[in-house]
Order: C-alpha cells, then structure tokens, then sequence
C-alpha cells in the first residue's frame, strides 16, 4: 500500500490545464521530492491531494483511504504545509498550534505540551506570545509547520516548506521531518532547489505541464548525473540561449 | 516620465479590468456616482453666477476648501484607496524622487475623483463668465486647484505610510468609519434635534472669509476677487496658490525620496494580546465547536473589520433612533433592540469571507461544518445575545412603554438567533471575498460585487422571515394587544431559536458538501 496514490488527476483553470492526468505514487517511509518548474501545476497537485481543490477527475487515496469518498478519514491521516494560504494570523503563535491541535479533536492537555515542545523545537518560543500577523515570512513558514505537525500525522504534505527560512530554521526543520520518516511516516515536499531535494530526499517525482514525466527512487531518476541535469533534460531548457553579450560591460 | 507613469498607471487598470469584471462593474458604478455628482456641481456653480452679490464667493470657496481638505483626509483614513501607483514600488529602480513627483501628480489626477474634481473647477469659469477678467483666472485656477488636491492627497497618504505602524494604521482606519458615520448621521440627528434650524448665514460667510486666506481655499477666492474689481488681491492670491502648490510639490518630494531610500515597514511588532483575557477563553468547553468559538471571540477583539462591524452596527441603529426619539416619536426606540440585533446577526453572514484562504486551516483538518457553523454561531450569541437583551429592555423602558419589555426582548433576541441561523445558512452557500485585514474597510465588496449584494439580500430576506413572529408580536403588543407582551417573548424566541437550529444544520451541511467551493469564493480576487 502506498502512502498517497494520485490517479489521473486533472484540474483546469478556464483555458489553463493546471494538472492534466497526473499519475504518482509515494512509497510508505519515503522522503518524498516533487519538483518541477513554475506553473508545472504543483500547488494544484497538491491542493488536490489535501481537499482543498477539487479534481475535475481523478482519485487520491491516502494510505489506502479515499480522500475524496471519506475525507473525514483522510484528512486525520494528513499533515499540510500549503503554500499561498493565510493563517488565522490575528492569533498568537502558541495560540494558533493550540487551535490547529484542537481542531484536530485533540484533547487540550495534550495540544498544550506538544504545543510548547513544538514552538521551542523550531525556535519560536520567545515569539510565541506575539500575533503571527507580525511574524517575519520564516516564523511564518515554521509556525505553520508547528500546525501541520501538532496531531502527529502519518503522512506530510508540504509546499515548498524551506522557502524564506534561514539556514539554521532550515536546518532544524530537516532534523524534524527525517524524525517523521524514522519513526515510519512519510514525508513529501515540493521545491524547485534541486540540491536540497537531491540532500533530503530519497525519492523524487518531476512534474512538467500537469504531468510526471519521471518518478522514482532518487539513482534511478537521476540516472548519473545530477538531479539538475536530469531535470534540465526532461522539462527542456530553451534551444539556443542568447547570447546577452552587452551584459559583459 | 510623464508619459510613462500615465501609461503604466492605465495599462495597469486595463488589465485589471480585463481579469475581474467586478472591478469593471464597481468602476461603472463610482463613474457613474462621481461624474453625476460632480455634473450636478457644475450645473450648481454655473447657476451661482446669477446668484446674489457675495454668495457665490462664499459657496466657492466653502465648497472648494471641503474638497481639498477631503483630498488630503479621506485616503489616509480610508487606507488603500488608489494604491496603483504605490512609490514604494519604485525604491528598487534607480529613479529620482524629482523625476517621479510630476509624473505620479498627473497619474493621481487621473481616475474618478481626479477627473470629477477637474470638472467642478472648470465650470467654475461658468460661475464668474460675468466678468471676462475673472473667468479668465478661473481658467487657470482650475488646474491649479487639481494639483492643488492631489498634492495634498499624495503628500498626506506618503506621510502617514511612513509614519503609521500596522496598529497605527488599523486604527486610524477605524476612525475613519467613525467618522464616516458620525458625518453621514449629523444631518438626521441635527433634523431631529432642531440645531440645524438655527445655522446663521452670516457665520459661514465670516468662515469662508477666513479660509479664503489659506492653502485650501487661495486658488478658489482668487477668481472672486477679480470679480469683485479686486484685481490686485485676486493675483495675490493666485500667486499665492502657485506658491502652495510649489511647496507641496517639494514637501512630497521630501517625503518621497526618503520612501525610496527607505522603503516603510511592512510589519512592525504589535502588543501581545493580555493573559488575562486569554484565560477566560481557555476555561471554555472541550471540542471543535468551542474551538472554533474562541478564535471568533478573540477575532471579534483584534480584527479591526470585526470591531468596525461592532462599533458600526450600535451606532447605526442608536443613532437615528435616538435622533427620531428626539424629535418626538419616543415610540421608535423600542425598535433598537432588534435592529441592533438585525445588523450584528447580518454581520456575520460572511464570515468565511473574513477568513479569506485561512478557511483552508478548517479544510485540511476536516472540522465538520456542523462545528465550523455552531462555533462560529457561539462566537457571536456569546456576548451580541447579553448586549441585545440590554438594549431590548433599555429600549422599551426609554420609550416610555415599560409593558413592552417582554416583547421587546421577544423580538430582539428572536431577531438575533434566528438572524444568526440565516447567517449561517447564506454563508455557506453564497459566500464571497472582501478585503484582507488591515486593508480599507470601505472597500467591503472588493471582487464581491454583485454577488456580495445578493448574499446579503437573501440573508436579510431569511433573517426578517424568522424574525417576523417576535416583530409582528411587537407590532401588535404595542398598538392593540397588550397581553401579548409575554406570548411574544416564547414566540419570538422560540421562532428564533428553531431558525437558528434549521440554519446551523442545514448550513453545517452545506460547508461539508462544498468546502472546496467556498474556499475557492472566498480566495478570489486575492
């Protein structure tokens, strides 16, 4: 059984085919990197494997759970970190995870300790008593993460979870998410920085026009080269780049 | 330059309109306001000039002074007003803030306000076409005058943007609306009162002498002088505008080199919200619903959207009613009650508009929409439910009709429950974007437009619906039937509740069947 199985997933925008029959299974345990240039239809993709787009077809099936027939069930399975979505930002940090937990049916005295381990985990604690609406763009991204954490789910969703966070926050959230995959979850996260999906990931998916063009164990899709190259070749850069020559004043 | 920031300012509203037809719509429709009432000005000036010796130099610049000064306020205290052409914009590109100064003054002059305003001045020449002279300066005055304007907007809007934190901001937004209502309410409440009777002409003449002489009102006294054979004081006057103009023009100038190198803050830290407050919330009950009710509680505290609803709709209601109750028909005020009750339970009917994609968070949790409706509910009866017993009471005893308590609490709180449930009802079902927190509050139906008006139509028409059994008790209690003060209290309140009930249910199940959909309505246009 995979950990999140997509079928024929399709999602078009007026004229836009953002995701046009997409197809993609995520192993259970894995590390999962999905990367693709921008509009190659991540966000959609994404969106439509957490609930909040829905697909013109296709199906997704969480840990073998159709998220579409049972969402109830799905979701309690799911942890998402989406991309271009606000937080409920008029709340404090530490209230925010706590509502996050309690939303999740969590009992409140365990929302509260895992609450506090998280903000001092990922280094918010001193700020946690602060609207998030003064957060900077990485305490943001941390403590959305701290809420898509707080119920301990089976399998992570995350939309470019490294975008704005500084180099030790990013460390930390590394630490963080290869704890999940220890502990026998999975993790799946979209970024177009190919070297830290080659650093993280085990395995890796391209997606280019609404489609996975490659998919597979990390070796195999990179088959020698560097996951760049690779990528350059599938997604296919530009025939002949111009010389801008009058950049070299 | 010029012509490139013109040019960029239309091609970027072109292509606003071409992607959101609300926009186009609500474009139409402030054309069409602003032009009429700006064409009916300028038929009102060019009549002054068979007007009596005097007055049309008093109206002129009366008038003239009001429209600068509102110029320079308005978008300050309405945040985000025109922001097309925000300078902030232009802090990475190497330009001076001398070079962008004329091309943003014409940029600014050009939309409804700009392009009413321009009228109004020119047919100013229509007001002193008596005398060729006086028209003559009238003919230059009128750009001048619209510099004038959009200077003083431009340097008052830079000012405050680098002045303001996101608090400072929230809250002069907040007293605009005040002050908005406060302006639009005066006239009823002087009516009522009678003050109005008593306005001497003979004040407002000696204030627009006075005005006459500063920055807001030179360029509208200086054809009036000429007019009036005062030549030399008319020039004075003229060059005296030039002179403001030339000043403002290097104060914003000022202000806008120092944007550039220092673009303001976007964000700054605010105060941390009190523990105390904080624990009351905490003791209330375990589960989603109750979750969900203590983030609307806390929303209702620290979303200025959420306050400016608050302040608008007691205002609103006790206003007028008191003008009316002042003018003699006591009676009124037993209506307060619900019709507080009325616009607080209306309020809410968007609330996942208010979200905006932070409904996303509810979404991905999969919270039943059972939940979502009955904590959003709780956030609101919590403390509104108190609030219109109070003023239900206080209404009827004010009235002079203490009998009518019972009927009157019948009413207002059958009003409330079952104006709540109609709200949760509407909500999901049609619900649509309004502006972000932070942004301008008088811009409510940013991308809702029309669909905005029908959501809120229909959840007045369901609202009224449930509540016609403790109003018509009312009605009746009040004029014929005494008795029924305390068969409407049960009745109003029982239908109240039964609404409440059928619109948390029946909504409840909607935002399961179409979560998506209304995240989708709620994330457009942002």
């Amino acid at each position: 059984m995979h950990a999140l199985q997509l079928r024929g997933l399709a999602k078009r925008f007026g004229d836009v085919r953002a995701v046009d029959g997409l197809d993609l299974d995520v192993p259970r345990g894995s590390f999962f990197g999905l990367v693709g240039p921008n509009g190659a239809g991540k966000t959609t993709t994404l969106s439509m494997a957490t609930g909040l787009v829905r697909p013109d077809a296709g199906t997704v099936s969480v840990l073998g759970t159709d998220l579409w027939s049972d969402p109830t069930a799905a979701k309690r399975l799911l942890g998402v970190l989406p991309d271009g979505v606000r937080l409920f930002d008029r709340l404090t940090g530490r209230e925010l995870v706590t509502y996050h937990g309690l939303l999740r049916g969590l009992d409140r005295v365990v929302v509260r300790d895992r609450t506090e381990q998280l903000l001092a985990a990922l280094g918010l604690d001193t700020s946690a008593d602060g609207l998030v609406v003064d957060y900077s763009a990485g305490m943001t991204k941390k403590i959305a993460l701290a809420c898509a954490l707080v119920h301990a789910p089976r399998l992570l969703l995350l939309d470019e979870p490294f975008e704005a966070v500084d180099p030790v926050s990013a460390g930390t959230i590394r630490a963080i998410l290869h704890q999940v995959v220890d502990g026998g979850g999975t993790v799946v996260l979209s970024s177009h920085v190919m070297e830290l999906v080659e650093r993280l990931c085990d395995h890796v998916a391209v997606v280019h026009a609404g489609r996975v063009v490659a998919a597979g164990p990390l070796d195999e899709v990179r088959a020698g080269g560097t996951l760049e190259e690779r990528f350059v070749d599938l997604v296919g850069a530009p025939d002949r780049m111009q010389d801008l020559t009058w950049l070299r004043s | 330059m010029v012509a490139l920031l013109t040019g960029l300012k239309l091609r970027l509203l072109r292509n606003r309109l071409r992607s959101e037809t609300w926009v186009l719509v609500g474009l139409v429709v402030a054309a069409v306001m602003g032009l009429g009432a700006a064409g009916l000005a300028s038929v009102g000036a060019v009549l002054l000039s068979v007007a009596p010796e005097g007055v049309a130099a008093t109206v002129v610049v009366f008038a003239g002074s009001v429209v600068v000064v509102g110029w320079a306020v308005v978008p300050v205290l309405a945040f985000g007003v025109d922001e097309t052409l925000d300078p902030a914009r232009f802090a990475t590109l190497p330009v001076r803030a001398r070079d962008l100064v004329p091309g943003l003054t014409v940029a600014g002059a050009l939309g409804v306000p700009g392009i009413a305003t321009a009228l109004v001045a020119l047919s100013l020449v229509g007001t002193w076409s008596g005398s060729l002279p006086a028209a003559a300066l009238a003919v230059l005055c009128a750009p001048v005058g619209l510099v004038t304007c959009v200077l003083a907007s431009r340097t008052t809007t830079t000012l405050a943007a680098r002045a303001f934190t996101r608090r400072g901001r929230e809250v002069s937004a907040l007293l605009g609306v005040v002050l908005f209502i406060a302006v639009t309410l005066t006239p009823s409440l002087l009516a009522g009162s009678g003050v109005g009777r008593s306005l001497d002409p003979e004040r407002v003449r000696s204030v627009a002498h006075v005005l006459a002489w500063t920055p807001f009102g030179l360029v509208w006294a200086a054809p009036a002088d000429v007019a009036a054979g005062l030549v030399g004081r008319g020039l004075l006057r003229f060059g005296l505008a030039l002179v403001v103009v030339a000043a403002l023009g290097l104060v914003w100038e000022r202000l806008l080199a120092g944007s550039l190198e220092r673009p303001p803050a976007t964000s700054a830290r605010g105060r941390a919200p009190s523990r105390r407050r904080r624990a009351v919330l905490d003791r209330l009950p375990d589960g989603v619903a109750w979750a969900v009710a203590a983030r609307s509680l806390r929303y209702w505290r620290r979303d200025p959207r959420y306050v400016v609803i608050v302040v608008t709709s007691v205002l609103a209601a006790a206003v007028p009613l008191t003008a009316i109750g002042l003018g003699g028909a006591r009676t009124a005020l037993v209506a307060t009650g619900p019709y507080v009750a009325f616009l607080l339970a209306l309020s809410t009917s968007n609330s996942v508009g208010y979200d905006g994609s932070a409904f996303a968070a509810h979404l991905l949790s999969g919270v039943p929409g059972r939940a979502d409706r009955i904590g959003r509910a709780i956030g609101l009866l919590l403390w509104a439910l108190p609030l219109v017993v109070v003023l239900s009471a206080a209404g009827a005893v004010l009235a002079g009709r203490p009998g009518l308590v019972p009927a009157c609490i019948g009413a207002g709180a059958g009003m409330l429950l079952g104006g709540t449930g109609a709200s949760a009802l509407m909500g999901a079902w049609l619900p649509y974007p309004v502006v972000e927190a932070g942004g301008n509050p008088f811009q409510t139906n940013a991308g809702g437009g029309v669909q905005a008006i029908l959501a809120q139509f229909s959840t007045m028409l369901a609202a009224v619906t449930v509540g016609l059994p403790g109003l018509g008790g009312l009605v009746l209690t009040s004029a014929w039937l005494p008795w029924l003060a305390w068969p409407t209290l049960l009745l109003g309140v029982g239908a109240g509740a039964v609404g409440l009930w059928a619109g948390l249910e029946i909504g409840g199940r909607a935002v399961d069947e179409r979560g998506p959909e209304i995240l989708a309505a709620v994330r457009r246009g942002t």
